[in-house]
């Protein structure tokens, strides 16, 4: 019996992702500074947040947990591979709204920063991870490499995250909490942020639980064949 | 607001996208 969480996940998403667009676009003021172009706030940090805390730590989480023998199950390694994948979706559309924003606020679709490049650095080992899970048929092989290079790649999340504050970046820092505790947005532009991580946050849960499912199916899917493949060649060796 | 437009939609055409995607998957496995 499916829970109410279960049941409330999809239509919850969908409420609170229209409820952002809704507030992004036509409710919230424009900026004082930006304009118009401070309504990508309302969608490109929450898209890195999920990409490189939510969706990445929960691939961490579940890599450590495959790799720690009492805890070991296909069931993480699973969680894992969908957690990446909904991770990589992110980053991309993380570069490519942040790409968008560069270009009126900077002059540049894409300048070779600290925080740009190691993010884009981070895009490039998921699909380092996703390219070995595939190279890899044995499923314990598979699930062992992949979450060593997942937890080797996690050190690369501090970069990004420190980026801002160890090297000089056209990058601003945190811009929402600065230093010291003080929130630098106010009212309804800091509430349709607020909302807008809670919206990305539940989609990535929606998503992860799909493909989640799907790897679960192509594994009952995968063993009906390979019973089938079994009992056909049984059937061949009974004399006639 | 050009720019912001096209990163809404781009952004909603992708993870729409992606959705479909998996749904897709899905009902290619069971076929």
């Amino acid at each position: 019996m499916k829970t109410l969480l279960q049941r409330t996940l999809g239509p919850l998403t969908a409420v609170t992702l229209a409820l952002t667009v809704w507030l992004g676009i036509w409710v919230t003021p424009p900026d004082k500074v930006q304009g118009d172009l401070a309504r990508m706030l309302y969608i490109h940090p929450a898209l890195a947040w999920v990409a490189l805390y939510v969706s990445f730590g929960t691939v961490v989480v579940a890599s450590a947990l495959y790799l720690w023998p009492r805890t070991r199950s296909l069931t993480v390694d699973r969680v894992a591979e969908a957690a990446l994948e909904v991770s990589i979706v992110f980053i991309a559309l993380t570069l490519i709204t942040g790409s968008l924003w560069g270009r009126p606020a900077w002059g540049v679709w894409w300048v070779w920063d600290a925080r740009l490049t190691s993010t884009a650095i981070m895009g490039v080992l998921e699909l380092g991870i996703i390219a070995l899970r595939r190279a890899n048929l044995d499923p314990d092989i598979r699930a062992r490499r992949s979450a060593v290079l997942a937890l080797v790649s996690a050190l690369n999340v501090i970069i990004i995250h420190f980026s801002v504050t160890w090297w000089q970046t056209l990058h601003q820092s945190a811009s929402v909490l600065a230093p010291g505790g003080k929130l630098e947005v106010h009212g309804s532009m800091l509430w349709t942020m607020l909302l807008s991580f809670v919206a990305f946050t539940l989609l990535f849960s929606w998503l992860t639980r799909e493909r989640y499912r799907l790897s679960v199916r192509r594994a009952g899917r995968t063993s009906d064949v390979l019973q089938a493949a079994l009992a056909q060649r049984q059937a061949e060796g009974v004399p006639r | 607001m050009k720019y912001v437009i096209a990163g809404y939609s781009v952004t909603g055409v992708v993870l729409a996208g992606y959705a479909l995607s998996l749904w897709w998957r899905s009902h290619r496995d069971v076929d």
